[in-house]
């Protein structure tokens, strides 16, 4: 297999109703991608495109429509589709490409734009529930959160307010990116007293409704080494699924990602995560699970997470494992499959000490992305290191 | 296998409703077709000229937002249909004619209503757009009634 | 930067431009064999399930194959309508993210009779929610036997016990 490095990086604005159309905003990410890298468009060999449900953005066939707007004109393109865990794992689809030997340089472009389902896009997941035995239970998208995230405080005996942190982690974490749409410093008090949605979530404890669209730019060691000398090595990959039978598992711990880290650590050579990761951009759709996922993740022990968490552990500035340096999906938005990408470009600018204000300090040498979906069952992770 | 079932089917529907953007170039487009225009935006690049006008070439990826002019409202037919069968599968009496347009000055062809005498259709033959009066336009494509022959 | 917030008084006044449509998705799923049963039984007020021989497991909601071993299941089992509240919710929104004034208490309970683990999505009814705690024991609450549709809403709710 052929190395694999990251050479380029782009993102639009993360808003929650974009003027753009979906070509617009994916155009525009995957430009700044390409000019970041100082390429053109006839310097790519392949594209890869992933973007959820069509239902977002109205548009079916969605991956068609966009694929001259991600520099797929008379290429070889290709659409992938992991829901919420898309957004990982089209850099993964994109690292075949490359790594194969058939293409040295591919495009990975995520896109969504969830503002066009009226009147709220949380009805685009009505459909993802089974239609005989859960549907006509009229079910809301929050449910499923809500029920694995009592199930997570249950079973570990966690406090709130400790999970409740990471919002505010996060939120302000993301007061130092462009990109961000809801970035703001709120106190540990406004997060617990803002309203329940679904007990025991929070309003302040959930991202927010987002366009958005993201690009990285892949490339064979041969070609990189010629145009950058500060490539981002994609060390390692890993995907896995769980049952779609989800009320037949125990939603406590996600080991649908912890076998999909086993999986890129292998890869990557990491024998002890805790100590040879540097840096985490776990998928924080709502704040507990960038808790759940550092534990999938195999960077906490089971349970512990919430309490690494208020001892400081993930602070960007001083904590020893920073986690969503970027602000993360609570902080800078969550266009679904973007926002998976968007932890791609972050660790891509952190290894490159090009992250500006949000840039860890010490050097970092190695980071992880991950993201999550499906029906709570698909976990997509990549590790990404400077050597 | 299992033992025979009596075969059960369970109805429903999803509920779909949109709101889309018109978006950085539709929206100029669309404004200008209120006024009667029809915008074009061309790549010096490889000098393509796109109709309707876009924001971005999509074969150099350059933005060529700052090129929108407008075209002429006349153009050539590319190809043509008549189409007898409804979305419901339903067989209609008569038929919706619509073609595929290429205006004077664009690369690109786009599909609009033709209102053209059957014994005229060809391809090739030269067609005109014709405007609702400027009072009934709300800046949509349908702000264009139809394209009817040149005169 | 691409992606420019659409405001809403631009919107209202045309000068962003926005177009809607209500696209019809009507369907037909067919249920197949296992589900098909399922919800027969459900129109009698019955839960079943069905066996895997090699692995031993009792599965609710029922299915054809084991998705473990890859093998047809062999056996149908009835379970009982009671079970254990597994995790749940208290919900005050609706999708469309509307506040409502009776909260909905949506739960993943465990089926007594059913593999350990084995449960489904239904809905809580207590008339005070702060009482519903994880473990709770549960019994279904079935509509009326002439207003059954062979629907899994043939059963109304579940009660604590």
């Amino acid at each position: 297999m052929k190395r694999v490095a990251v050479v380029g990086a782009g993102l639009t604005k993360f808003v929650r109703r974009a003027k753009e159309t979906p070509k617009e905003l994916a155009w525009g990410a995957t430009k700044a991608a390409l000019d970041s890298a100082g390429l053109k468009l006839k310097d790519v060999d392949a594209v890869v495109h992933g973007t959820a449900p069509d239902a977002f953005d109205g548009i079916h066939m969605k991956g068609e429509y966009l694929s001259e707007a991600s520099g797929g004109f008379n290429k070889p393109y290709l659409r992938c589709y992991v829901g919420g865990g898309t957004g990982v794992f089209a850099p993964i689809e994109g690292w075949f490409h490359v790594a194969s030997g058939m293409f040295d340089t591919v495009l990975c472009v995520c896109e969504e734009k969830m503002s066009t389902y009226q009147p709220h896009p949380q009805g685009a997941f009505l459909s993802i529930f089974d239609q005989f035995t859960e549907r006509p239970l009229k079910p809301n998208l929050l449910w499923i959160f809500a029920l694995e995230m009592n199930r997570y405080m249950q079973t570990y005996g966690l406090k709130l307010e400790d999970i409740a942190l990471a919002s505010v982690k996060n939120k302000k974490n993301a007061l130092d990116h462009p990109s961000a749409q809801v970035a703001k410093a709120v106190t540990l008090q406004e997060v617990m007293n803002s309203e329940v949605l679904a007990w025991p979530v929070h309003r302040l404890m959930v991202s927010p409704v987002s366009d958005g669209a993201a690009a990285v730019v892949l490339m064979s060691e041969e070609k990189a080494r010629k145009i950058t000398d500060k490539p981002v090595w994609i060390q390692g990959v890993g995907w896995n699924l769980d049952t779609a039978y989800w009320t037949n598992r125990d939603l406590c711990f996600p080991e649908y990602v912890a076998n999909a880290a086993r999986m890129a650590y292998n890869m990557a050579g990491i024998r002890e995560p805790r100590k040879e990761i540097h840096i985490a951009e776990p998928y924080d759709p709502f704040a507990y699970k960038e808790l759940h996922h550092l534990e999938g993740l195999l960077l906490c022990d089971k349970g512990k997470a919430p309490e690494d968490l208020a001892m400081g552990r993930f602070d960007r500035e001083k904590g020893s494992l920073p986690s969503c340096p970027s602000g993360g999906l609570l902080g800078v938005g969550n266009p679904i499959a973007a926002a998976g990408m968007m932890k791609i470009c972050e660790l891509f600018w952190q290894l490159r000490d090009e992250a500006g204000h949000r840039q860890v300090p010490g050097k970092p040498e190695r980071g992880v992305a991950q993201a999550w979906g499906d029906l709570m069952q698909v976990g997509t992770v990549v590790v990404m290191g400077r050597n | 296998m299992l033992t025979k079932q009596k075969p059960m089917v369970l109805k429903g529907q999803l509920p779909l409703k949109n709101l889309y953007t018109a978006g950085l170039a539709g929206n100029d487009f669309l404004h200008a077709l209120k006024k009667g225009e029809i915008l074009s935006s061309a790549c010096h690049a490889c000098g393509t000229t796109y109709v309707p006008a876009r924001y971005f070439c999509e074969r150099c990826f350059e933005n060529i937002s700052q090129n929108y002019k407008s075209v002429s409202p006349q153009g050539e037919l590319v190809s043509w249909t008549g189409c007898y069968v409804g979305l419901n599968g339903k067989r209609s009496s008569t038929p919706a004619v619509v073609g595929a347009i290429r205006l004077y000055g664009a690369s690109t062809v786009f599909v609009h209503f033709l209102k053209v005498p059957k014994a005229n259709l060809r391809t090739g033959l030269k067609v005109q757009a014709v405007f609702k009066p400027e009072s009934k336009r709300v800046g949509s494509i349908l702000d264009i009634s139809y394209f009817a022959p040149a005169k | 930067m691409i992606g420019t917030t659409a405001r809403r008084e631009e919107i209202v006044s045309r000068k962003v431009l926005t177009f809607t449509d209500e696209p019809k998705a009507h369907y037909a799923w067919d249920c197949g064999e296992a589900m098909g049963r399922y919800l027969q039984e459900l129109k009698k007020g019955k839960l079943i399930a069905r066996k895997c021989h090699k692995c031993q497991r009792v599965m609710i909601p029922p299915r054809i194959f084991c998705e473990k071993c890859f093998r047809d299941t062999d056996e149908w089992v009835y379970v009982k309508d009671t079970g254990r509240v597994n995790t749940f919710s208290v919900c005050f929104v609706t999708w469309d993210m509307k506040r409502i004034k009776k909260p909905q208490i949506p739960s993943v309970i465990e089926i007594d009779g059913a593999s350990k683990g084995m449960g489904f999505l239904h809905m809580i009814h207590c008339p005070d929610w702060k009482k519903v705690h994880v473990g709770m024991k549960v019994k279904a609450v079935w509509k009326p036997k002439g207003k059954r549709q062979g629907a899994i809403t043939d059963i109304l709710y579940w009660v604590p016990i």
